[in-house]
């Protein structure tokens, strides 16, 4: 690795991504730090195989799914609650989605099969590309399509019977709004 | 890489645009909202022992 290239200073450039990545597979922030701690110690363990240059989030990402699947996944997902994914974390919603019922998303969004939530939170979220998601869960590009669709079906139909009825933007912020966070 | 936006690029996401773009919406406030926290302490200190660490081994080889 050339001069200049901090390991620590990447690391530490993704551990908001990492947290909130495992937040949405956990669903505690309890636990997801812990998974963070991990995945930051086997990253810095195994700095040597990460080559400089290629994309680091994605390789981190990679470890901290890894990680959670080898090691939590059971108890994880046997503890959450029904508001699950980031209950806490968003007891009070950002000011410019103040119109929109996180409440009722954040259940739809756990009612979905964990791949197709998996695949929605990496591209529809963190940003990833459907060929970065596709290298970070281990599966075909079109696998992370067709899940990421019948995620955003689902979704859609959850918010259309939750009150979004309407298409037009003013009604559907209107019935949003109504309902109490 | 330079990092993509995500594309609202799905055939259902086309037929009815508005929920497309509140689910999107969503998703990135649920996720931004642990993005945006300060990095806890934890993690720093944790980093600073592992970089510290490794510097001193390293000045244990090069002696």
């Amino acid at each position: 690795m050339g001069e200049g290239f901090s390991f620590k200073k990447e690391l530490l450039a993704h551990v908001p991504p990492m947290r909130a990545f495992a937040m949405s597979l956990c669903g505690r922030v309890d636990l997801a730090d812990d998974l963070v701690q991990d995945a930051l110690m086997n990253a810095w363990a195994k700095q040597e195989s990460f080559q400089a240059g290629t994309n680091i989030k994605a390789w981190l990402f990679t470890i901290v799914r890894n990680l959670f699947y080898s090691r939590m996944r059971k108890r994880d997902r046997e503890v959450q609650d029904t508001d699950g994914v980031f209950s806490e974390r968003l007891s009070v919603p950002p000011s410019q989605n103040a119109n929109l019922d996180l409440q009722d998303f954040r259940k739809a969004l756990n009612t979905l099969p964990e791949d197709q939530r998996e695949a929605i939170i990496l591209v529809g979220a963190s940003g990833m590309t459907y060929e970065e998601a596709a290298e970070i869960c281990n599966c075909p590009v079109g696998t992370i399509k067709s899940r990421v669709n019948r995620a955003r079906n689902k979704l859609e139909e959850l918010l259309m019977v939750s009150g979004a009825d309407d298409y037009g933007p003013d009604a559907l912020n209107a019935s949003i709004t109504q309902r109490a966070f | 890489m330079i990092k993509q936006p995500p594309k609202e690029s799905s055939g259902s996401l086309d037929k009815r645009p508005n929920v497309g773009r509140q689910i999107n919406g969503l998703l990135q406030a649920m996720y931004g909202a642990v993005e945006k926290e300060p990095i806890p302490e934890r993690f720093l200190d944790l980093l600073e022992k592992l970089d510290a660490a490794e510097h001193a081994q390293s000045s244990k080889h090069a002696s």
